[in-house]
This record gives C-alpha cells, structure tokens and sequence, in this order.
C-alpha cells in the first residue's frame, strides 16, 4: 500500500503544479489566439463577400 | 433532500450569486458578438479553421473538463478513495501517446473532413456515413441524458437550494442559455466561452484542492481513507476496487475520448495544420489527466471531511445512502458548500456553471452539425442550402435541450455517473474504433465489416444496470414459457431473472467482437474502394 500512497502524492502533487503552470500559459497565450481568430474569420469573410461582388 | 432539517448549512451568500449573475450575463455577451463573425456552415462548426494552439487546448479542456467530469470524478473519488486516480494517469499515458503519434487525427484532418462520418462516407461510402451518423448521435445525446441532472444535484449542493421548482426553473435556464448562444454564435461563441470557463475554472480548482489540503491535513487525509476503504483505496487492481478489468475497459475510453470521440476529432479537424493538432492532443494530455484528478481528489476530500461529521455521515455513507449514485454525486458538492468561504464561493460556482455550459455548448453544436451534415443532408436529392443547414442545425439544437432535460428525469441511473457515461459513448465508440483504425490503417477494410462493427456497438446498451434488469426479466419469462425453468432449476432462475453482468467486461467483450466482425467481414466481402485514408495522405 506504501507504493500506491506515495505514487498518488507525486501524482497529485505534479499534477496540481504542471495544470497550474499550463492555465498561466493558455489564459495569457489564449486571449491573443481569440483576437486572432476573430481577424481571421473577418479577413475571410471579407475576402468571399469581395468574391461575391466581382462575380 | 432539505439540508436544513439534518442541520446542514453552507457558504453561499447573495455576494456569490452576484458572482454567478455577472457570469452568465457576460456570457450572453459572447453569444452576440460571436454572431456578428459567422457566415456560413466552416464558421458556424469550425471556427473558420481558425483555432490556434493555446485556445486549442482552452476549447478542448473547457469541453472535456466540464461540470459532469467534476460530478462524476468527484463521485469516485468519493466511493473509490485514491484508487480512482489511475483514471487520470490513463488520461495523461493515452493522449500523450496520440498527441505525439497523430494516431487517426493526422490523417482525418490531412482528409480535410469535418465529422468522422465524412470519412466514414469516403472510405465506406453514403450509407456508412448516415448509419455512423446516427449511431453517433444517438450514443451522444444517451450520454448527456444526464448532465442535467447532475447539474442540477450539484448546484443543489453546493447553494442549498432545496426548492425543486426553483432549481428546475434555474437549470432549465442554464440549458437555454447554451441553446441561446450555441445557436447564434457557433463554435466561434463556443471557444470564446471555453477560453472564459477555463481560466476561471483552472483559477477556482486548484485553490479549492490547496484549500482542502490545508484544512483537512494530508496525514489526516490518508489515514482516514486507508482505515474506511484499506488497501482497495489506493490500489486501483484490488478485486474489491475497481479491479484490472476495469483499469483496462477505462484505458480503451481513454483513447476513445481523446482520438475517437467526436468532440475531440472536430478540434482536430478545426486546427490550422496537422502540426497544431498534435500540439493541441499533446498538450491537452495534461487536461485530460487533470478533469480527473482534481475531482477525484476533492472526492476524496469530501469523503474525509464527511466521515468525520456526524450529522453528514449519516446522510451520505450509511449503507442505504452509499448505494444511492444521487446521493454520492452530492457529496463533493455539499463538501465544498461548508468549505469555502464566500466570495470564492462565487467563483467557484461560476466557474463549474461555466463547466457546465462549455460542456454542453459543444456537444450539443457537435451532434445537431453531425445529424444535418451526415444523417440529414446526405439523404436529401440535391443538397442543403448554407442557410437551411443553419436553421435545420438550430431546430435539432432545440430538440436536443428537450431531450436532455426530459431524459434525467425518468431514467433510474442504477450506476456510477461516469460509467453509465462511458458505456453510453460505447454505443458509438466501441463499434467505431476497429473502422476508423483498421479503415486507415489496412488497406482490405471493407464496407460490410464497417456495418458489421458500427452495429455491434449497440451491444454497449447491456452495460447498463436496467437494460440488464429489463434483459433478465426478459430471459426469465422466455424460460418459464418454453419450460426451460424447470431444467434450469430455482437457483438459476433466480440468477437469470436478477441479471448482473460486470460492465467493463461487457464493454471488452463487445469491443473484441467488434474487431473480430470487422476482420471477417472485410475479408469475407472485399470491395473495391480506394487505399487507406494514411497512404492518401
């Protein structure tokens, strides 16, 4: 039973600090993605109403 | 259940339903703004193609790591103890290995597909396309039947709102609040609502856990589970735990969840390249790992904290109330309402409301887009318009919220939240895995052992605790009316009328089977179809 408690405390313990270091990562790296996104989709949009037009 | 009359009062004050309104208020938001971007079908499903990694992993997390992951690895952790963490130990293994592989994703998002039964229509032809179609939706929809529900138990203990109209009426309005900005919005409202949901939620989890280690203590914590549960408290192949044949039937969900199952393939499949989608799948390994162990760990918390109050005990580990999974599904909840204090009391409830919405925003875009896209449009002569997809798209959305707020009130659950859910996803799963691997991967995979294995799915259905009762009852009468009970004898009649049969061995039994009628079905009926998807690629 020893093997198993101290394999669930790094389980956890690691756990806890990599998903805490990766929510830092996302939350910041994740607010420029959306503004990204939604460029993208409006480049796009414009680019096939722009289609539209000509056709 | 009034928590009152046994004494039991929580945290949540009107400070944190302020919290929670500015929440949902702001949800609402997104909705609209979503809906100025989207133009047609590409957008409304997929974003546009546009999703980059780190809102990639947002999204896929925010979906996966909703409020029923919480509801469900809270449940057991609080019936299981520390041995339920081999869940998300196999969430991490598994997705790592198809994250850093590209195993199925790679070449579904190289075939440029958006759903699965678009490949399956490429590889197999239409008809493969509208059966797996269906079978996805219906093993989709029979999953969610109760994310409601456990919605609804879990708010209830984590508010103290006992009133069942006030809590029918609050959660019916959180279902139309995601129809309400799922149907405007799309998947672009969506991962902007994810991306929200996973901030807040990562935020208010982890204090949570620090929170429950500091007030219970860690040698506490260990000591109580290891003298209520023993050694099948923390070893996860303890027979009288969960045992290797359910390690092995959850090791298999694990890479159905991550590479098979269609919330997952349609981000993969919304990623720029092939080379974010194995960024996305490696990086949300950790996700995949943590929607478990924090849960479980809070379960286990709350089994600590609620063996050591009297008035609690009584209501959640005598012997009737731990056979009740309603009751064991509140238990983290009612813990948490006595923990933690107002203000992040709030937060925390907003961020597993924001779970509970960011779990149904994508399921429920994700089966209405494959009924029109797969069932619907491919059985319509000449093609659906963009904008009757759109509408047909919304009304199924409706359809669906109905469903899904009917079902959980009329189904006995019998089980653990999480393995009534597995095995309802199994229905499509199960049959789904030995086509997509072997329809990629082997070059004979034929049409006719893809319907074979599709089909054989439904076997899943026997998992179930009442499918298994309705099965004996069944069984038994056919007996008696073929006068087989008495060459059966009372004991086997007793045993046959009261049917048990072990889930996980159900599952991997259907799962072989699957595998073996795929194999034989293509080899017995070859046709004539192109090379597997990978040599496409």
């Amino acid at each position: 039973m020893e093997f198993w408690i101290k394999t669930w405390t790094c389980v956890l313990v690691l756990n806890l600090f990599i998903f805490a270091g990766l929510a830092i990562a996302v939350s910041i790296g994740g607010f420029g993605d959306v503004l990204s996104m939604l460029r993208s989709i409006r480049t796009q949009n414009d680019g096939q109403s722009d289609t539209e037009h000509e056709d | 259940m009034d928590f009152a009359a046994q004494g039991i009062s929580g945290n949540f004050s009107p400070i944190d339903w302020v919290i929670v309104a500015v929440y949902l208020c702001g949800t609402i938001v997104i909705g609209l703004v979503a809906n100025r971007y989207v133009s047609n079908m590409a957008d409304y499903v997929v974003a546009g193609r546009a999703l980059k990694s780190y809102l990639g992993v947002a999204t896929l997390i925010g979906t996966e790591f909703g409020l029923v992951s919480v509801v469900c690895g809270s449940q057991l952790g609080f019936t299981g103890g520390f041995s339920a963490l081999h869940l998300g130990v196999l969430g991490l293994v598994v997705t790592l290995f198809v994250g850093v592989t590209g195993v199925i994703l790679v070449p579904l998002r190289r075939s440029g597909v958006m759903t699965i039964p678009e490949y399956y229509e490429k590889r197999f032809g239409r008809g493969a396309r509208v059966l797996g179609g269906l079978i996805i939706v219906v093993a989709g929809l029979v999953s969610m039947g109760f994310f409601v529900k456990a919605g609804a138990v879990f708010v209830m203990g984590l508010t103290g709102m006992t009133n069942p109209l006030h809590l029918k009426l609050f959660m019916s309005g959180m279902v139309l609040l995601v129809l309400f900005y799922t149907a405007l919005g799309g998947m672009v409202s969506i991962v902007i609502a994810d991306y929200v949901q996973f901030v807040v939620m990562s935020i208010g989890l982890t204090v949570v856990c620090l929170l429950g280690i500091y007030h219970l203590g860690w040698d506490n914590i260990i000591s109580t589970v290891s003298a209520g549960r023993g050694e099948a408290g923390f070893n996860p192949f303890h027979e009288q735990g969960f045992g290797p044949a359910y390690v092995l039937y959850m090791a298999f969900g694990a890479f159905a969840s991550c590479a098979l199952w269609q919330t997952s393939v349609i981000r993969a499949c919304a990623a720029k390249n092939t080379r974010t989608v194995k960024r996305i799948i490696s990086a949300s390994s950790i996700g995949f790992m943590t929607r478990m162990t924090i849960p479980i760990f809070l379960g286990v918390c709350a089994y600590v904290f609620i063996s050591q109050h009297e008035s609690l005990k009584e209501v959640f580990l005598s012997e009737a109330a731990s056979k009740d999974p309603e009751r064991t599904m509140m238990a983290t909840a009612v813990y948490l309402g006595q923990l933690v204090p107002t203000g992040l009391m709030g937060l925390v409830s907003a961020g597993m409301l924001a779970a509970f919405l960011s779990t149904h925003d994508s399921y429920l875009l994700c089966w209405s887009a494959v009924f029109i896209q797969d069932v619907i449009a491919p059985c319509t002569r000449g093609g659906l318009s963009t904008k009757t997809r759109l509408i047909l798209s919304r009304l199924f959305l409706l359809g669906e919220g109905v469903f899904i707020l009917v079902f959980g009130l009329w189904y006995p659950l019998g089980q653990n939240l999480w393995d009534f859910m597995v095995t309802a996803g199994g229905v499509y799963w199960l049959g789904a895995a030995p086509v997509l691997i072997l329809g990629i991967y082997w070059k004979r995979a034929s049409r006719v052992g893809a319907y074979l294995a599709m089909v054989t799915g439904f076997g899943a259905f026997l998992g179930f605790k009442p499918v298994q009762a309705l099965v004996g009852r069944l069984l038994g009468s056919l007996a008696v009316a073929t006068h087989c009970d008495t060459l059966l004898g009372p004991s086997r009649m007793e045993t046959l009328r009261h049917l048990e049969l072990p889930t996980p061995q159900v599952a991997l039994c259907v799962a072989g089977l699957a595998f073996v009628l795929m194999v034989i079905g293509s080899l017995l009926f070859s046709d004539r179809h192109g090379p597997p998807l990978v040599e496409e690629a």
